[in-house]
């Protein structure tokens, strides 16, 4: 069979719903595509550890500590299980490591933003991990089934994340006036960055990931949820959203939005945000200073005589 | 020697454990695993590994925590009473923001001062 006729086979497979196994044949421009994507996930959580990490030895309490410390390490985990998933599509994990701290692969836009207050931490767990999860549920339809599988484990924990959240979020707006100025002037700085997230409305048809069924679901889609979902918590909390072009059309059931400057988002994922050098400088830093670890355990064990 | 069986019941599923066989080689092994646990439909994936190549963690007493480490659990959070003192905190502050929305995303704190304004 030549290759357009297998590639042909191949998308049929997907189109009928079928999953494709690490071990299936398939075309290059899925398995680059599908790579590219894991691996920016993956990097993604190796990143996003490290704004509330910033904040583990500021947090208001011990109970707080320990919150963001386990959270800060399921976000690691999550990093290893998708670089493991993404090396069996032919990158190995020291070259995605490698390429992740010297700038030459991308990760989320939010994680180039500095946390400046608590308020930030409130926005991130339940603004930050709430888009999150909108689009990691929609993935648990994608067509690779090796990322469906460690995505089921990843939406569960993230889960526990968003009610951590949802815990600082309204513990801030049950108390005093600084608490609640502190979470609105945090969802103030946030929420360009979080409309960047979903990114720019795309073209479906030119959507390569939606061609091969590893997204499911268009940014515009996703956007429309979070927002629906999202927007009215944040109203009954007396929280406002700063953008005056919001507003829900009742008769078509569509947010409209207002331009969130997408030349700032463009900007920010090719690596030049407010705390990308700093953050891949620690990162670089620790990778260094910590390789006698991996040497050690990755040398043959010795037994005591 | 033993062998272990696992299976898939369809490709979207993870490995499981569905039995064991005694066979003296890795083919006799599948055979007999195919046969045993697999003749109606159980699955479309079938592996065997021996018995002796699995390593079972030694202390299963410590995966339960020594400390409180409720903060690694959905019930570590009870939301409940924090989200009834922040909607009565929004509603002394009068900041509720009762603008268009979903059909399905109604204010809660709107139902809740519906609910005690009998009372007030």
């Amino acid at each position: 069979m030549s290759y357009e006729a297998r590639t042909r086979a191949f998308k049929a497979r997907i189109d009928g719903g079928e999953r494709i196994e690490a071990t299936d044949w398939m075309p290059d421009e899925y398995r680059h595509a599908a790579l590219a994507f894991i691996e920016m996930h993956a990097n993604s959580e190796i990143m996003g550890a490290l704004p509330e990490r910033e904040w583990i030895a500021r947090a208001p309490s011990l109970r707080r500590k320990l919150s963001l410390t386990s959270k800060v390490q399921d976000e690691v985990g999550h990093g290893h299980m998708l670089y493991r998933v993404a090396e069996d599509l032919g990158k190995p994990r020291e070259k995605m490591i490698d390429d992740l701290i010297h700038g030459r692969t991308k990760f989320h836009n939010v994680f180039h933003y500095p946390t400046e207050t608590w308020g930030d931490i409130a926005v991130i767990g339940y603004l930050i991990d709430g888009a999150a999860l909108v689009t990691q549920r929609a993935l648990l339809e994608c067509s690779y089934a090796p990322y469906v599988r460690v995505l089921k484990r990843i939406c569960a924990e993230e889960s526990l994340h968003q009610r951590h959240g949802e815990d600082i979020v309204l513990e801030l707006c049950a108390g005093s006036d600084a608490q609640r100025e502190m979470f609105q002037d945090a969802v103030n700085r946030w929420w360009r960055p979080v409309m960047h997230f979903f990114g720019p409305p795309s073209k479906p048809d030119r959507d390569v990931l939606l061609h091969w069924g590893l997204k499911t679901r268009t940014n515009e889609q996703l956007r429309q949820q979070f927002l629906s979902t999202y927007v009215p918590k944040l109203w009954d909390l007396g929280i406002d959203v700063p953008d005056p072009d919001l507003a829900y059309d009742e008769a078509t059931g569509e947010w409209a939005w207002g331009d969130p400057g997408w030349e700032e988002f463009w900007r920010v994922v090719k690596g030049d945000g407010p705390m990308t050098e700093t953050r891949l400088a620690w990162r670089r830093w620790m990778s260094e200073g910590h390789g006698w670890v991996r040497d050690t355990l990755a040398a043959p064990a010795r037994t005591a005589a | 020697m033993r062998w272990e069986v696992l299976g898939r019941r369809t490709h979207d599923d993870a490995w499981t454990a569905v039995g064991a066989v005694h066979a003296p080689d890795r083919d006799l092994a599948l055979l007999l695993a195919k046969e045993s646990f697999f003749r109606h439909g159980e699955g479309v994936d079938l592996a065997v590994v021996l018995l002796a190549d699995i390593h079972r963690f030694a202390e299963p007493e410590l995966l339960e925590p020594s400390t409180d480490k409720s903060y690694r659990l959905q019930r570590g959070y009870p939301l409940g009473d924090k989200r009834r003192r922040a909607a009565e905190r929004v509603q002394a502050a009068g900041a509720t923001i009762d603008r268009p929305r979903p059909a399905d995303r109604r204010a809660r704190n709107t139902e809740h001062r519906s609910r005690e304004a009998p009372s007030s």
